[in-house]
């Protein structure tokens, strides 16, 4: 996670140690709107004090700053004392009025508070303060819990500052996701997501009572936008005619993925629909293994049905954040096959809701092998995406019966298999001829292209022997599949002969939408690339550090490069290559000395050499999300977005990165880097940021336009072999000035990055004394 | 931020680690415990087993750096602004600057710098750190305190005024302490907050209710009961009878007074502190003056994955005071000896400050490496065992799991960690799994402590 040092400077408890942090969005809301809309959204963050202009990602949208709202729930001592006073007679009052009691008097100001010369309190511009004398005893209570004892309850500096901004949206604007990002003077911000939609969009009324289920009256079709506030129920009512067939769907987690505070990790809706009189007549806490609930629901008979919509166990805060939209429109439940082979395209059979036809099309032209999705659109509204994939073996489909390794469908390797877990118990067996020694894959690709298959897979030679079986393959942590199912198998065949391959459900379901499709054939080795964080707060001629995380396949173990994709003229990379083996690595990123005052989307690719062929693969942006309080994801981003207006602190580094540094295992190495000779260097410290355990830096010397340092190993803790990236800490200590210009004997930590990244490698080379 | 890294050390890292440990022990006798100065470890006794274990869990984890290990040169990402150690009263120990009081108690108690697990999950964790046991198989084995009371309570003898197995003053939750044993070695809960008068406990003393209110209800009750007494001379009716004059000897006799810490001076309370850790220190010691063999302090807040540095400012003075008087007041009675003190979370805290939102300044889980403290009953006072790595991140030496803990703990009380553990399905269990005579904390047992 980023957190950028010298740029906004938090002093803890006092005590006068500097950190820093960089800005950060917690929400967005409303997290969408309509093509052709203007709409006014608030973004609810930290660090956001100086925020001035707005990033979003795609085209057909401008966005513009309104106004930096701060921290409104901070009250004065006196703000609070006044509050506390009112909610205490209205309190009064309501319960009077309860139990048929005489009203109370409502307090008089003490005299002191009523001296000529005393301002005026002034309780800052909130919704919930607006009518208090309106509000329930537990909107009150709320009230109270919100503005005068935050310090009692969870306090979430977090999303407690609030800027608000306006975005027009092109009536041809694609619709979809997209990302908006915040410029402060601190920076960048992360991105959150922001949807743009079709469909007419309301928002919930204004939290003006929250201890108070207010429902709100909507037409369809509708896309509503809520927030739900601990405890709270949402609740929409509607007119539908019987017969229509309305799809109730719901983001929730599809627009802020993970909570790291929280525990489920993140807002875990539930939609109910009630009918005229209050009965409930559907339920959804969600789709399939998806979170975010749907409800598919046919209307019985005419009339006025509710819509009730809070988390599953009535948590809630500003960035449990929601869109849920009421229509008939379409949306696909299953497609079959799963997939289509690379160059060609494929007409899948489609099921679902609100579909004309019963095809969609699977295009695999001019894609590469992965995963893609498919939409329909139909009367001008979208479809939800269908997953599918997009591969370079060639494909078969499953043929019945092959329920027993007796029945087993031939097929010859590599194959692909689109086969589907017909119904509750069904299992699908394939057999394949083997040579003792072979190397075999077999893997599942189901529960990520959206399918509810749990798969369980077994190779058996032909005698009904296992020789090796899976549930679910590693979990490695990416996207948002947190219900990853998926199996894998990798063996070498023992002999000669005929071997099974088996297919089925773990839990021993099926049925139309258990759609697979089962890869076997020979190790594929390859890699996925990620980069965190997504967005890069550099500044003119400035380095800063980056980790690019390799995900390796099939026993991928090879070195990869690392490199810009057109970047713009003077972007340097430091460090830029993954030794072998090595899963996550940080490097350095270096901006041109000339400034780049718009955010800017930089692309990196990877090479390796798979089977002696270069393989480039993109570095997907991504930013490494916490759930939960533990778990960890790796969640890709549309962009990776680099700001970098001008700034005087930074050291121009005019060497190309060199070759590795060699140090001696329980020895040292000299450092020397070329800076410009300049005044303002000579007090330059440098210190070691994250390094790899054994290692330190020391003796440096800043003189005539050299830099030099040394690193030292520890012959046990960085053995032989280690191979990684330093991050060296560039900074100065500056005498602090008062406003007079006078020295006060204090120090700013003044910092200039990091230093390109310096790769070094352990070796066994005798240590020097 | 550092990434949190499940650590989970291979048979070949702990065997190395023994190897190391048990060098280090032979070769560098001062390393240990030399530590302890002059005041360490007293003279050599015949001693028995212990009788009473009071634990004082500190649930929701407790950072170590920031209390019994910490790491001024690991730098303010990893101190925050606690990166002043204070000296203790036993040469070469330093302990967090928040405990100036234990730091004048070291003498009385031993840190484990090495505890080790590798579970960052609350309820696993503390399942770990509760029954010795890992989790996820197939039996949920009890926890200390009802394998405490299994041994030594009314099975064996235990006549005291209360149940053997008390916690002070809310359950646990989210665990079962009892797990296979059943309700019988269930642990009493007092409810109740004993910084306050009178400590409302459950069951036992009724706020706002005198004695003789007591006894009028009881009466009335009595008068009421025409069931009871139309089944004059049934045995069910008997036996219920007989409990419930158990039950009103509890709230009525001497249970009631034995609550009651309007009992001791207001010095001591003090000393102590008035609040609701401090009160129940004093309680847990006056319930080992009554013979309870097993006292737990849930002594939660410990969490603080957000505000950590401002919640040690409240909760550490509160625990340096409570832990340091019940130590001191436990060794002027003479009852120290007799006495096992442990004092633990489930884990400890990240090392490295959290300090990107939306954690600004907090510590996460952290099961890798933490600290635990152990006192009397036949533990020396003034060493230290183990080291963590120069940031706290990793046990470099004499890594110590919960096994090793509780194991040692049960040796004190005279309970075999190797012998058979009675459970109501006849199945062949043993107290701790594999107890491993390595593991055991035989060097920071006084001679002759263990039977």
């Amino acid at each position: 996670m980023k957190r950028m040092k010298a740029l906004l400077v938090l002093i803890i408890l006092g005590v006068g140690t500097a950190w820093a942090a960089g800005p950060h969005i917690g929400y967005l809301y409303p997290a969408g709107g309509q093509t052709g809309t203007t709409v006014r959204i608030t973004a609810g963050g930290q660090g956001l004090r100086g925020a001035k202009d707005v990033y979003v990602s795609g085209e057909g949208i401008t966005a513009g700053m309104v106004e930096y709202q701060g921290q409104v729930k901070k009250l004065n001592q006196d703000q609070k004392r006044m509050l506390g006073q009112e909610v205490r007679y209205l309190r009064q009052k309501k319960m009077a009025a309860l139990y048929g009691r005489k009203p109370p008097k409502r307090p008089q100001p003490k005299p002191d508070e009523e001296a000529a010369d005393s301002k005026p309190v002034e309780l800052p511009d909130h919704p919930l303060l607006d009518n208090l004398d309106k509000l329930t005893i537990e909107g009150l209570d709320h009230v109270i819990d919100e503005f005068v004892r935050p310090s009692v309850l969870q306090i979430n500096p977090q999303i407690a500052e609030t800027v608000v901004l306006e975005l027009v949206i092109d009536p041809n604007a694609a619709p979809g996701p997209r990302e908006i990002r915040l410029v402060t003077n601190a920076g960048l911000s992360n991105p959150l997501v922001f949807e743009i939609g079709t469909l007419p969009e309301v928002c919930e009324p204004e939290l003006s009572d929250p201890g108070k289920i207010v429902t709100t009256n909507v037409e369809l079709p509708v896309l509503i936008n809520g927030q739900i506030l601990p405890g709270e129920i949402d609740r929409f009512r509607f007119t539908a005619e019987k017969g229509q067939n309305l799809v109730i769907e719901t983001q929730a987690r599809k627009l802020i993925p993970y909570l790291g505070d929280a525990v489920p990790g993140w807002f875990q809706a539930t939609v109910r629909l009630l009918d005229g009189q209050g009965r409930e007549t559907a339920f959804a806490d969600d789709w399939r293994f998806d979170p975010d609930p749907v409800l598919c629901y046919e209307i019985p008979k005419s009339g006025d049905y509710v819509l009730e919509i809070n988390d599953a166990i009535y948590r809630g805060r500003e960035d449990f954040v929601y869109r849920v939209s009421i229509a008939e429109k379409p949306f696909v439940t299953s497609i079959f096959p799963l997939g289509t082979p690379r160059g060609k395209t494929t007409k899948a059979a489609v099921s679902g809701w609100n579909l004309d036809g019963s095809e969609i099309v699977l295009d695999g032209r001019l894609k590469a092998a992965g995963i893609r999705q498919a939409v329909l659109t139909q009367n001008g509204l979208a479809s939800n995406p269908a997953a599918y994939a997009v591969d370079a073996w060639e494909e078969c489909g499953e043929s019945e019966a092959n329920d027993t390794p007796q029945q087993a469908q031939p097929i010859d390797l590599p194959r692909i298999v689109n086969g589907r877990i017909e119904k509750a118990g069904d299992r699908d067996c394939f057999r394949f001829e083997g040579k003792a020694g072979q190397s075999v894959v077999a893997e599942v690709a189901a529960r990520r292209l959206h399918s509810p298959l749990d798969s369980l897979l077994y190779l058996t030679d032909a005698e009904g022997a296992v020789i090796e079986w899976n549930d679910d393959s590693a979990d490695r942590n990416t996207g948002l599949e947190t219900h990853h199912a998926d199996s894998r198998l990798s063996v070498t065949l023992p002999r000669d002969g005929t071997y099974c391959v088996q297919v089925s459900d773990t839990r021993s379901h099926g049925g139309e939408a258990y759609g697979y499709r089962l890869h076997v054939g020979p190790p594929r080795p390859d890699f996925e690339l990620y980069v965190t964080p997504s967005s890069l707060n550099l500044s003119t001629g400035r380095t800063e550090a980056v980790t690019v995380h390799a995900i390796r396949k099939d026993g991928f173990d090879g070195e990869i490069e690392i490199a810009f994709k057109d970047a713009p003229k003077g972007f340097q990379l430091g460090g830029g290559r993954i030794p072998p083996g090595v899963d996550t690595i940080r490097m350095t990123v270096t901006a041109p000395q000339q400034p780049i005052n718009q955010p800017t989307a930089l692309h990196l690719q990877g090479t390796g050499r798979i089977d002696g062929k270069a393989v480039t693969r993109p570095v997907t942006a991504a930013e490494d999300m916490m759930q939960a309080f533990i778990y960890r994801h790796l969640v890709g981003m549309q962009e990776l977005a680099v700001f970098a207006p001008r700034n005087r602190q930074f050291i121009p580094f005019d060497e190309k990165p060199a070759a590795p540094i060699q140090i001696p295992a329980g020895g040292t190495a000299r450092v020397q880097i070329r800076i410009p000779n300049r005044p303002a260097y000579e007090n330059l410290q440098l210190e070691l940021n994250e390094p790899p355990a054994g290692l330190r830096l020391e003796d440096v010397i800043v003189r005539g336009g050299r830099l030099a340092f040394t690193v030292t190993a520890d012959g046990k803790e960085a053995p032989a072999g280690l191979t990684d990236n330093l991050i060296v800490d560039a900074y100065a200590m500056v005498p602090q000035k008062n406003k007079e210009g006078q020295p006060t004997g204090k120090t700013n930590k003044v910092s200039y990055g990091v230093l390109p990244a310096i790769p070094f490698e352990i070796t066994n080379a005798q240590a020097k004394p | 931020m550092q990434q949190q890294k499940r650590f989970e050390p291979s048979r070949r890292d702990v065997l190395k680690w023994g190897l190391a440990g048990l060098a280090g022990s032979t070769a560098l006798p001062g390393r240990l415990w030399a530590q302890a100065g002059d005041q360490a470890a007293p003279p050599t006794k015949k001693r028995g087993p212990a009788k009473s274990v009071i634990e004082i869990w500190m649930w929701g984890g407790p950072s170590h750096v920031d209390t019994f290990d910490p790491k001024p040169e690991a730098g303010a990402d990893y101190t925050g602004p606690l990166n002043k150690p204070i000296e203790t009263n036993v040469d070469g120990i330093r302990i967090g600057q928040m405990l100036p009081m234990l730091a004048q108690q070291a003498h009385r108690y031993s840190i484990i710098r090495s505890m080790t697990h590798g579970i960052n999950g609350h309820e696993t964790a503390a399942y770990m750190m509760q029954t010795g046991r890992s989790a996820g198989e197939r039996l949920v084995y009890p926890s200390v305190g009802a394998v405490v009371s299994l041994f030594k309570g009314v099975d064996h003898g235990y006549e005291g005024l209360v149940p053997p197995y008390i916690v002070l003053t809310q359950s646990i939750g989210r665990f079962s302490e009892v797990g296979f044993l059943g309700p019988r070695y269930k642990p009493f809960v007092t409810g109740g907050d004993p910084s306050r008068t009178p400590f409302a406990v459950e069951g036992i003393v009724a706020e706002g209710i005198t004695e003789k209110r007591q006894r009028d209800r009881r009466e009335l009750l009595g008068t009421l009961d025409t069931l009871g007494k139309a089944m004059e001379g049934s045995p069910a009716f008997a036996k219920f009878d007989a409990c419930e004059e158990s039950a009103y000897n509890l709230i009525l006799g001497d249970a009631g007074k034995l609550f009651d810490l309007g009992q001791e001076t207001s010095e001591r309370r003090d000393r102590y502190g008035r609040n609701r850790f401090g009160q129940s220190c004093l309680m847990a010691r006056r319930l080992v003056e009554q013979g309870v063999p097993y006292i737990m302090i849930n002594y939660g807040g410990w969490d603080t994955h957000k505000q950590h540095f401002e919640i040690m400012n409240r909760k550490l003075p509160e625990f340096d005071r409570g832990f340091s008087a019940l130590l001191e007041d436990l060794d002027e009675k003479g009852l120290l000896d007799s006495t096992v003190v442990w004092c633990s979370g489930e884990f400890g805290r990240t090392p490295k400050v959290m300090w990107e939102e939306p954690w600004n300044g907090g510590r996460g889980h952290y099961g890798p490496c933490f600290s635990a403290v152990v006192a009397g009953g036949g533990f020396k006072g003034g060493c230290v065992v183990g080291a963590s790595d120069k940031v706290g991140a990793e046990p470099v030496e004499r890594p110590v799991t919960p096994q090793d803990l509780i194991g040692s703990l049960y040796r004190l009380m005279g309970i075999d960690p190797a012998g058979p553990l009675p459970n109501p399905r006849g199945m062949e269990l043993q107290v701790l799994p594999k107890a491993s005579e390595g593991g055991i904390l035989k060097e920071i047992m006084q001679t002759g402590a263990t039977v």
